[in-house]
């Protein structure tokens, strides 16, 4: 689930972010009162409501793991 | 002997015609994969690097990236970055074109507003070069514009014994012909070093050979593996293979008995013709994407136990001397040498024949995993 509070980032990019807290950053909403509906939306994902990720299927190629040496 | 390739702008053959669509970062992998699965002539791949790395990763990322684009293979590429990575495409953009003046298109998925409309305008750009890509039309040429790349994997006994030795022939038989051989894997040479620099076009050579296997050696002791006992792997083992020594003697048969010219480092482009090592790691996926990088139009791998590989840019094709591994894999294992280990045909004769073979794919008939439609698959050190 993808978070922003750039406006103009949630615009140009609404496809791939699924939440905008720009009216926080505006001064119209407060952190506490956001944060307490964005707990309910997790919930609301967590029984199984879509992140716009999920509906487009991305996920396939991100897989990345760390190594502590190059490989053999 | 002559193969029909296609001549590139930058003046290199290449053996297929591929537009590239190259993330610049892991962030635009998915990007990539989408516009390559709408249309069917583009190859993609996946790269898990790009960003959150110090320099010298930093570096490889781009020697390897810059060094796919550049291959011969690819007629042009529509690179994709995100936007805020370390590995900036203008840079990046920067490094392909001291490579190459092959077309080059670029687009940044925050510029254009996300996935989607980068997908959309992406698949149209790729269209274009796919369509100036198809006017491209093969010529006649000589096969010492060949350099083509060799690979052991999931090796068994018949490797060492059969395999390897037949494409050693191949090796020498191109190199006779005038053309380039790249073999690597130096986890896998350690152990015969002594005889490989006894092949060493000139003492130079010679000392890099020992340097190149001494320097991943201790690398690898610094953080507590030691390669004389970790190695074989567990398949190889069981395979046969009691030692990394007794692995090693069976690897380096697939160079042939030709002199080692030149020491390569890791997806280094070559600068010499003949026999030439590039500086790898053994781990196959990756070995096999060092090699493309440093222009390798074309792979052999030999396998005894069966492996499944292929690479987006170059075809790679699979032989194994293993009668059951390869009814076993027959889906991806593409020439079976088991006659040769049954004494029913000889390395020089199945070795000419193969020669014949890596002619008609140059020309352009698909191996098994090109088919199947293995885009995917590349690492990077």
């Amino acid at each position: 689930m993808k978070v922003t509070a750039n406006k103009d980032t949630f615009k140009k990019m609404e496809d791939n972010i699924d939440l905008d807290f720009s009216e926080v950053l505006e001064g119209v909403r407060s952190i506490d009162e956001v944060g307490n509906e964005v707990l309910e939306e997790i919930v609301r994902i967590a029984n199984g409501k879509r992140t716009k990720a999920e509906v487009y299927g991305f996920g396939f190629t991100e897989t990345v793991m760390s190594r502590i040496c190059d490989y053999v | 002997m002559k193969f029909h390739g296609y001549k590139r702008i930058d003046g290199k053959i290449g053996v297929r015609n591929h537009t590239l669509i190259l993330p610049t970062v892991a962030c635009a992998n998915e990007t990539c994969r989408i516009i390559a699965e709408n249309l069917p002539e583009a190859v993609s791949l996946v790269n898990q690097n790009g960003c959150g790395e110090v320099e010298g990763n930093r570096q490889i990322t781009q020697k390897v990236l810059s060094g796919l684009a550049a291959n011969p293979n690819v007629f042009g590429t529509l690179m994709i970055g995100l936007g805020c990575e370390l590995n900036q495409a203008e840079e990046m953009s920067r490094i392909i074109r001291s490579k190459t003046n092959k077309p080059l298109e670029v687009l940044l998925i925050q510029e254009e507003g996300g996935t989607l409309n980068t997908i959309n305008k992406g698949i149209r750009i790729a269209q274009d070069l796919i369509r100036q890509a198809s006017s491209c039309q093969r010529e006649l040429f000589d096969i010492s514009h060949l350099t083509v790349g060799v690979e052991c994997g999931g090796s068994d006994s018949t490797s060492g014994l059969v395999a390897n030795p037949v494409i050693g022939r191949v090796s020498d038989l191109l190199i006779d012909l005038g053309g380039t051989v790249m073999f690597s894997e130096t986890t896998e040479i350690i152990g015969a070093e002594h005889l490989l620099a006894q092949r060493a076009a000139s003492p130079e050579v010679s000392n890099k050979i020992f340097e190149i296997v001494n320097r991943r050696e201790s690398y690898l002791r610094g953080v507590g593996e030691d390669l004389r006992s970790g190695q074989p792997s567990p398949g190889n083992k069981a395979g046969g293979l009691s030692t990394i020594e007794e692995k090693s003697l069976g690897c380096i048969h697939k160079g042939g008995t030709r002199p080692i010219m030149e020491i390569l480092d890791y997806a280094s482009d070559t600068k010499k013709k003949g026999l030439v090592i590039m500086d790898t790691p053994g781990y196959d996926v990756l070995s096999v994407t060092a090699k493309v990088a440093g222009g390798c139009q074309l792979i052999i791998f030999t396998t005894g136990r069966g492996n499944p590989i292929g690479n987006p840019i170059a075809p790679v094709v699979k032989v194994t001397a293993n009668k059951d591994t390869f009814n076993k894999m027959k889906d991806n294992i593409d020439l079976d040498f088991s006659e040769v280990l049954e004494g029913v045909r000889s390395i020089e004769e199945v070795g000419n024949e193969v020669l014949e073979e890596i002619v008609r794919i140059a020309n352009g008939k698909r191996t098994k995993a090109e088919v199947y439609g293995q885009r995917l698959q590349v690492g990077a050190s």
